[in-house]
């Protein structure tokens, strides 16, 4: 791990014992409020990839996934507005409006975008249309609902940056990322600005963002999950007998434990590490989010299944993960891409 | 060996599956979920219906399935209000039944099982709540913890230290009709469940709590025994609630295939999918005959623990997996849709009524103790 990953790990531990660690709860009923995105923003967290000059922090990307990991090991929900914003915002702000991106790292403007269409090169599921000057629609499920700027495709090759005219028509409880928000929201719009043929332009750079960011919220998910139920065990007393002292648990947990640290060394060493390895880890990362936040929840007993004990958010989660912020099906056929040279694993 | 069931229980199967067709919308599953609220209408419906009959209990395995099939937390809501019932069908006296067996049966009262304390649920013997006899009155102080029903439920049935444990733990455990408005008695709702929301929790807290001794179930001292009869019993039905997931799970799956299908884009249903299908339908067809023969011996009053607790562990497993899978191949549609409802209500299967873990370890102890399959 490089020194710098190291010591933002530091100041993201301090910061979330702060100021996430005792609202957690509150953040997923009722969503991320403005005090904790200004703070996010004052900390220099929401522009943390972003240029100094555009108002953001320039970290390294190893600092930056080390950030999301702790991040999300408290609240995922934070994590994935840290990456959204980080990763498909910030490309698409830097060729729409630069100055915006600054009101943007300093938590005073919101943005949000539909994840899943700009983490893959499939044709969007959802679109707005543009005609005369205008972009009207109505868009499903989108996270982070009452934003100021909302990114969407419009055609399938172009994707519109829209400043105004957006208006939550309704809100929904999701399974997953609920600090975020979810709801539907209609557009009518004159003020915004189209990218043309994004994919070609900046697929790439987002992949290349997204895959070891939805890694790190992974592993982020998983520690935080793991944390939980390491000191349950611990504590927790059945038939006279610490729960870690079954051998069932205590193999269970130390198995992921282990595998966590494995995948942990990966994420940590991923600027030496080409596209492909960087797939296989979200890959495996995201399998094992789910894996291990179910077995959480399960020696929790009763407890687990309960919002207060903190573990059953990041089972939700867990799938939100590899369905809102990636697509799976499609980095599937990416790596048998890369693995075979060809085209494959499609029939 | 038949595999036909007789034209009685699949009459009652079809008879549920109709109800729940018409009583159990994904608008009302919604609406309960969302406000975490008892569904006292459809409760109420489904009493009249009478299609909720615990002393036909074959029949009441087929319809936990179908209504669970179309929304878990509803389906259980709808037939929970006699949980615990069969104790006071096996146990208790005449003057019980009358006063407190026949008003559930008949959709008049709600009632409860309490078993499980803050500090612990599987370790049953390990409780703490004592019942003292005074005076012609059991007093009872202590707690009860994650108790369904627990808010809205007329009375529970209860297990209770009357006296203590001599050289085996689960010694001098009893079991007590207790009704839920006595001085000394309140309860709390629990919120914020990650699924079956639609069923009422809570906690209850017992402070000199005065219960008449002629509401003792059976004998005193017997309690630990009446309780894991009843679990044998209901680790059948918690099966079969996982079965009704995993088969609901299925069907949207196949609901989701047959869009892609019809709008164009058969080809994007890959082998890998069509396996995972394949997966899904074998585990549930796998928990069906390892809960039907559970039921078998049981319903005939030969009951096998570990055929009981293998058919509820895998038939749990099997609901979560289905909800797992069902969700990785429906994506967005099964993250904004219905589906992942039943992916938050299929985890309390592998919980309640005996985890996953407790349920390994009946099966271990038996074959370990020479047991025969
Ligand atoms: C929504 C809901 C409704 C419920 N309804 C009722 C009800 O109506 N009545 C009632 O009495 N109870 C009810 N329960 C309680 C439920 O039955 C218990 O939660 C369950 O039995 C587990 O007990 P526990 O929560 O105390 O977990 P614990 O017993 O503390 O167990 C915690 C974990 O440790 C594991 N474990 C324990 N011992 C061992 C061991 N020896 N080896 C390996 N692993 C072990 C368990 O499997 C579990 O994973 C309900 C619970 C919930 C969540």
């Amino acid at each position: 791990m490089s020194e710098s990953s190291d010591l933002i790990r530091g100041a993201v531990e301090e910061f979330c014992q702060k100021n996430i660690s005792n609202r957690a709860l509150e953040i997923e009923r009722n969503g991320i409020d403005d005090g904790i995105l200004q703070a996010l923003g004052t900390q220099g967290f929401l522009g943390a990839l972003f240029d100094p000059q555009d108002g953001g922090s320039g970290i390294d990307r190893s600092s930056f996934f080390a950030m999301l990991e702790v991040f999300a090991s408290y609240s995922p929900s934070v994590a994935a507005k840290l990456l959204i914003t980080n990763s498909i915002a910030g490309q698409f702000l830097l060729s729409a409006s630069r100055e915006k991106i600054q009101d943007v790292a300093q938590g005073n403007l919101k943005v949000t975008c539909l994840t899943g269409s700009f983490a893959s090169a499939r044709p969007p599921a959802q679109r707005l249309s543009e005609s005369s000057g205008r972009i009207k629609g109505v868009l499903k499920n989108v996270p982070s609902p009452g934003s100021d700027i909302l990114i969407a495709p419009v055609s399938e090759e172009s994707a519109a940056v829209i400043f105004s005219g957006l208006r939550m028509v309704e809100e929904r409880k999701p399974l997953s990322f609920r600090g975020l928000r979810n709801g539907d929201v209609s557009v009518d719009s004159d003020d915004f600005h189209i990218i043309e043929g994004w994919k070609k332009k900046t697929l790439d750079k987002i992949l290349s963002t997204m895959d070891p960011g939805v890694s790190a919220i992974a592993l982020g998910i998983s520690r935080g999950a793991l944390r939980k139920v390491s000191e349950y065990v611990t504590v927790r007393k059945t038939f006279d007998h610490s729960l870690k002292d079954y051998s069932p648990v205590s193999r269970k947990i130390s198995e992921l434990l282990a595998d966590m640290d494995i995948m942990e060394f990966y994420l940590d060493n991923m600027e030496s590490m080409d596209d492909e390895k960087a797939l296989k880890l979200k890959l495996r990362s995201t399998e094992f989010a789910r894996t291990s936040t179910k077995a959480a929840i399960q020696y929790h007993g009763g407890y687990g299944y309960f919002e207060d004990f903190g573990v059953e958010k990041f089972y939700r989660d867990s799938y939100g993960l590899s369905i809102m912020m990636m697509d799976r099906e499609y980095d599937n056929l990416r790596l048998s891409e890369k693995i075979f040279g060809s085209r494959s694993g499609f029939l | 060996m038949d595999f036909e069931f007789s034209e009685e229980i699949n009459r009652a199967r079809d008879r549920a599956r109709e109800f729940a067709l018409s009583a159990i919308t994904p608008e009302i599953a919604r609406k309960y979920d969302l406000e975490e609220k008892f569904p006292e209408e459809v409760w109420k419906k489904a009493m009249a219906s009478k299609m909720v009959d615990f002393s036909n209990p074959w029949s009441m395995l087929v319809t936990i399935e179908e209504l669970c099939r179309a929304d878990p937390g509803i389906g259980i809501a709808a037939t929970v209000s006699l949980f615990g019932s069969e104790v006071l069908m096996l146990f208790a006296s005449d003057q019980l039944k009358e006063k407190y067996l026949k008003p559930v049966q008949e959709g008049r009262a709600i009632m409860g099982l309490a078993v499980t304390e803050p500090g612990g649920g599987s370790d049953v013997a390990g409780l703490k709540t004592e019942a003292k006899l005074k005076d012609g009155k059991y007093v009872i102080n202590g707690s009860k913890m994650f108790i369904t029903n627990g808010q809205i439920a007329d009375f529970f049935v209860m297990l209770l230290r009357t006296s203590r444990p001599d050289s085996k733990r689960h010694h001098g455990l009893s079991v007590l009709v207790v009704e839920g408005n006595l001085k000394g008695f309140s309860r709390n709702k629990l919120t914020g469940k990650l699924g079956v929301r639609a069923t009422n929790t809570a906690e209850l807290i017992l402070n000199n709590v005065e219960v008449p001794a002629s509401n003792l179930v059976g004998e005193e001292g017997k309690g630990f025994y009446y309780i894991m009869t009843f679990f044998n019993i209901s680790r059948a039905y918690v099966a079969a609630q996982s079965i009704g997931i995993a088969q609901g799970a299925l069907d949207h799956v196949l609901g989701y295939l047959k869009n892609l299908k019809e709008s164009g884009r058969e080809s994007e249903i890959t082998e890998d999918i069509q396996f995972t299908l394949s997966d899904i339908a074998t585990r549930i067809e796998a928990s069906r005959l390892l809960t039907y023969k559970a039921a078998s011996y049981l319903f005939n009053f030969q009951p096998k623990q570990e055929i009981t607790s293998m058919a509820k562990a895998y038939a749990s497993e099997t609901a979560v997996f289905a909800c797992e899978k069902a969700m990785e191949i429906t994506g967005d549609t099964g993250l904004y849709g219905d589906l992942e409802r039943f992916l938050r209500d299929s985890k309390i299967m592998e919980i309640w009524e005996g985890t996953s873990e407790i349920e390994k370890l009946v099966i271990a102890r038996t074959f370990l103790k020479g047991g025969q399959m």
